[in-house]
């Protein structure tokens, strides 16, 4: 099994490369090469720019909302054409506090839920290809540290002070496995038990 | 229920269940302002006036911020006020099935234009005028903006970022006493009137899919369900997302 993480090259997403042993890509240009299986760090890359909507312009709303969900159909497709011969498994990694949404990062979380159903969607077209999509959600902040103070109204979690890295990393590689082929277009949630419904 | 001296701007109002929102706002007591890209908008307002109730007609093309900013400006004129915007439109591609695969950046411009940066650009150009009252934004979700589509990945995509959108943006607008909420009707729109015209049968394929029965009817089930989440008895009712749909979807 052959895997690459699209995303960030250090923080989450290159510490999900490494204990993968996963190739480390970034989004642009769209990834090349051949492999078995896409983990895709969404979230973390463009770092978003926390603010009230009405103070947002139309670049910053578009970079937020518009360009991150465009990026992720970009990559979904190229991974489709990659993996359409043979099957596969793609995986997003996105932020939880886009289910019950946050003052201050409405752009970002649009983008991150318009990702989420996008995946959905390719998890159902893409059956018959033996693509399987799939989410792991997981806190803000370990997209970046300095976001957790937006999420800071969500319920708090079951276990509130462990690492979460090992936890999303065994979830991401199980839905790696081929073993999870007709688990798809689900979202786990690996975040200590704070979110309980998605 | 009345919605009397308020006023309410419908996007994509000229037919279907933005029509029948705006129908069932006029007759709850509301002027509406019928926002509308083409001149569809102005036989809507006038089918409103005939009726004896209060519209105007304003031309508006959601992807253009200043378009939007003067439908609310002609919203304000009468009375000073805006108390609440519907975000309806969507894009005329929008119910066209397509793989996710082939899809252009032209095509994924047709899409966001109308139903992300239109949501933008209402809640832009509407904060002020809904700040000074507490009113209220809404937009439009689907089934399929919850659990995706395997025909309609793109039309999915915006109404779950959509869903997005108003969970953050209630959060953001709460203190200002701005609730925003989410509306998924089922409900004949121009595209399943054509669609059951040329395949009857998926009239009773669809009705038997509903617990209720029946494919609801843009105005006398969409729009005064609609009326009530946009008038004073659903203040303390934000970031919610509504079946209005015969019980079709319960998954959420």
């Amino acid at each position: 099994m052959t895997i690459a993480v699209v995303g960030a090259h250090d923080g989450l997403g290159g510490y999900l490369a490494a204990a993968l042993s996963a190739a480390s890509l970034s989004f642009d240009p769209v990834p090349d090469g051949e492999y078995s299986g896409l983990v895709v760090v969404v979230g973390a890359d463009p770092a978003p720019s926390p603010g009230p909507l009405t103070a947002m312009d139309a670049v910053a709303w578009q970079r937020d909302a518009e360009a991150v969900p465009l990026r992720a159909m970009h990559i979904l497709q190229r991974g489709h054409a990659m993996l359409a011969r043979r099957g596969g498994r793609i995986v997003f990694v996105t932020p939880t506090t886009g289910v019950p949404g946050a003052a201050n990062l409405v752009a970002y979380l649009t983008g991150i839920e318009a990702v989420r159903v996008m995946a959905k969607s390719a998890a159902r077209q893409w059956a018959a290809d033996r693509i399987s999509v799939n989410l792991v959600a997981t806190p803000l902040q370990l997209f970046d540290s300095h976001l957790g103070q937006y999420a800071k109204h969500m319920t708090a979690a079951a276990y509130p002070e462990v690492d979460l890295l090992p936890s999303v990393t065994t979830t991401v590689k199980f839905l790696l496995e081929d073993a999870a082929q007709e688990l798809t277009g689900t979202t786990i949630t690996a975040d200590g038990g704070s979110v309980m419904l998605t | 229920m009345t919605l009397r001296g308020l006023t309410v701007l419908v996007t994509g109002a000229g037919g279907g269940v933005g029509r029948g929102i705006a129908l069932a706002a006029a007759a709850a007591g509301a002027h509406v302002v019928v926002a509308t890209r083409g001149d569809n908008g102005w036989e809507v307002a006038a089918e409103i006036a005939a009726r004896g109730h209060s519209a105007a007609w304003a031309r508006c093309d959601v992807t253009d911020s200043q378009s939007v900013a003067g439908a609310v400006a002609t919203a304000m004129g009468p009375s000073g006020r805006l108390d609440a915007i519907v975000h309806n439109a969507t894009s005329p591609a929008s119910s066209q099935p397509h793989q996710l695969a082939d899809v252009t950046d032209e095509l994924w411009e047709q899409h966001v234009s109308v139903s992300l940066r239109g949501a933008y650009h209402c809640a832009t150009a509407g904060y002020d005028a809904l700040r000074a009252r507490g009113g209220t934004l809404l937009v439009m979700t689907s089934p399929a903006g919850i659990e995706g589509s395997a025909m309609l990945p793109l039309y999915a995509t915006m109404k779950g970022a959509l869903r997005g959108f108003a969970k953050s943006l209630a959060r953001e607008w709460g203190p200002a006493g701005i609730t925003v909420n989410v509306v998924s009707p089922l409900a004949y729109s121009p595209a399943m009137t054509k669609a059951i015209k040329a395949d009857p049968p998926m009239r009773e394929r669809t009705s038997n899919r509903i617990p209720l029965g029946r494919i609801g009817d843009p105005e006398t089930d969409v729009g005064v369900a609609v009326s009530f989440l946009l008038g004073p008895q659903a203040r303390y009712i934000t970031g919610q997302t509504l079946g209005i749909d015969g019980g079709h979807f319960t998954s959420l």
